[in-house]
């Protein structure tokens, strides 16, 4: 087999058609543009200009959260009806899942590190996005060591679903329960955010999704190609 | 489908012999585990060994700040969790190693197989902290206002530890490098249990009433859990 | 096992979570706003929300201790006593969080959490 034909145009189901990929790749270039020379440095901040990461920060975690419910999704779905492509699917949403959350933590050190002096304080959301890494890590530990390819899409999928379960309370509970130096209030409250950064951020998690999206189909098509291929070797 | 539901196969006249085999079953596993445990006593002696253990090993090092509340629940829990990950998880282990797994998977409906390991589990705990608190209490010092209120966080926390520790262990049964793992994957599951039962012993030694709040938390986890256990162990038991 | 059971199963498990959600917002160290509360509560800590008062703040160097007023929404001031560094963006803070007992007329604080006018936007 040749080169994976991903455009769609021998007649295969494309991953992305041309037009969108090149969209893509313009919309992420104007955000970054963006993200630097139009978003003014914000005021208060140690360092005003840094403040910029929080462009590409929020839009990791919120995609690395995505991908982790898209991933349980699918574990219910291998678990409802046995195909293997859910199974696929589960497991390329969650190491997408896992290669965001990675991202997500590395820009928040960066910034906890210019801003307040150390990468890392033990901070709630530091807290919560370092146990969503260790749910990863266990996740793809387990799949790592069982052998026989059914009986690994059985019990992964059941410790996706079990881990889901005990999420928010990781995620969104320990958070609320300690204070932390993560600007509270920036964010969410009314008027915190100028109309640039508002934009620029909106614009950044709409790029983000739509590449992780991307990525998600390139992993999946590579997968069932992989399985393809390992049916016919053994024919 | 296993030789219990086989046999009740009339669902009128045995509705009510269904639900007392689903029980007897589950008796059966865990008469089974408990005869063969005391028999040989070697993952009793073996915890134990590790719980005593590192009990003294803590005390030694640390008599004048662990007797402070909440170094103490800290401690003494860590110490049960860790004898818990090296222990619980032979319920499932040895039937995979003994290969006697498949002959259970024909005896038994699944559900009352995990019932019963459960019980196993949590008597195993239970056993260990008889031990283990007494002494560890008695080791450095500790003032303990409520002795009811910490019988009670420890059962509960032992309940909470127990439902998510079996259910890791049936999924790292059939795995390779058991031990690392099953340590790697219980813990995003336990540190709920964990945490709020470290704080409840720390409320129950203080004689505060804080420890009622403590115990519903777990018990709402418990039961989110074990209905989440029920529902999937049947995935991850089937062969 | 049939359907329903699985539908079953999963009310169960969002009743057990709403009552655990529940529980944990009950759980959470009374979050106080007015002097007067705070002086009311002596038996356990608290957390108390004001804006600092920045020309009574004093920092001892020596005894590496730092006592400043918070204000409250009535305009009521309440002493802090905070026993540590003096926190990098104190003077730049408008407000803060404190969490610690309330002795006699000022709060022993153990923890000092401040919230700057950080908003993202241009000066």
């Amino acid at each position: 087999m040749g080169r994976l034909d991903t455009s769609g145009a021998s007649g295969e189901r494309a991953i992305m058609p041309v037009p969108l990929q090149i969209g893509l790749g313009a919309w992420i270039t104007g955000v970054i543009l963006a993200a630097f020379l139009w978003v003014p440095p914000a005021a208060g901040f140690a360092a005003p200009e840094a403040a910029r990461i929080v462009v590409f920060h929020v839009p990791c975690a919120m995609v690395a959260v995505v991908a982790y419910l898209v991933s349980t999704a699918y574990a219910i779905a291998y678990l409802a009806r046995r195909s293997a492509s859910s199974d696929a699917k589960s497991a390329a949403s969650a190491g997408l899942g896992f290669l965001f959350t990675v991202l997500a933590t590395v820009t928040g050190m960066v910034f906890a590190q210019v801003q307040w002096g150390s990468a890392w304080n033990w901070d709630p959301r530091e807290t919560s996005i370092l146990m969503l890494m260790i749910v990863y890590a266990a996740y793809f530990a387990l799949r790592g060591a069982i052998p026989g390819s059914v009986a690994r899409a059985r019990i992964s999928a059941s410790y996706n679903v079990l881990a889901c379960l005990v999420m928010p309370y990781l995620v969104f509970v320990m958070p609320r329960l300690m204070g932390g130096l993560h600007p509270t209030g920036t964010l969410s409250g009314p008027g915190a955010l100028s109309t640039e950064y508002r934009v620029v951020l909106a614009c950044a998690m709409l790029g983000f999704v739509w590449l992780y999206v991307w990525m998600l189909r390139i992993q999946v098509r590579l997968a069932e190609c992989e399985a393809a291929r390992g049916r016919k070797k053994s024919v | 489908m296993s030789a219990v539901e086989l046999a009740g196969s009339d669902a009128e006249t045995t509705a009510k012999p269904a639900w007392a085999a689903f029980a007897r079953s589950a008796w059966a596993v865990l008469a089974k585990d408990a005869r063969c445990e005391l028999r040989t006593r070697h993952a009793l002696g073996a915890v134990l060994l590790f719980a005593v253990t590192s009990t003294v090993a803590v005390s030694f090092t640390l008599t004048a700040w662990g007797s402070k509340g909440p170094v103490a629940a800290a401690l003494v829990w860590l110490v049960i969790y860790f004898s818990a990950m090296s222990g619980l998880s032979r319920v499932f282990v040895r039937e995979q190693e003994t290969h006697t797994a498949p002959l259970l998977r024909l005896a038994a409906p699944p559900n009352a197989v995990y019932l019963g390991k459960l019980a196993f589990n949590l008597a195993l705990m239970l056993a260990i902290e008889v031990v283990t608190v007494p002494l560890f209490v008695l080791l450095m010092g500790c003032r303990v206002a409520s002795w009811g209120s910490v019988i009670c966080i420890l059962i509960m926390g032992s309940l909470g530890l127990s439902v998510g520790a079996t259910t890791s262990a049936a999924m790292v049964a059939r795995a390779r490098a058991r031990g690392a793992l099953y340590a790697a994957i219980s813990f995003p599951l336990l540190i709920p249990v964990l945490a709020v039962a470290v704080l409840g012993t720390e409320a129950a030694m203080a004689g505060s009433s804080a420890v009622a709040q403590d115990l519903r938390l777990i018990l709402y986890y418990v039961g989110a859990v074990l209905t989440a256990s029920l529902m999937l162990f049947r995935f991850i038991w089937e062969d | 096992m049939s359907k329903w059971m699985y539908v079953l199963g999963a009310a169960l498990i969002a009743g057990f979570a709403a009552l655990g959600m529940m529980e944990m917002i009950k759980a959470q160290t009374p979050y106080v706003t007015l002097v007067s509360e705070a002086k009311s509560i002596k038996d356990r800590p608290i957390q108390f929300m004001g804006s600092i008062v920045h020309e009574k703040t004093r920092y001892d160097d020596n005894a590496d201790e730092l006592v400043f007023q918070l204000r409250d929404g009535k305009g009521d001031t309440i002493r802090v006593r905070y026993k540590g560094i003096k926190p990098a963006n104190f003077d730049g803070a408008d407000r803060a969080v404190v969490r610690g007992n309330c002795y006699g007329n000022e709060i022993v604080a153990d923890q000092v959490l401040l919230k700057c006018p950080s908003k993202y936007r241009g000066k």
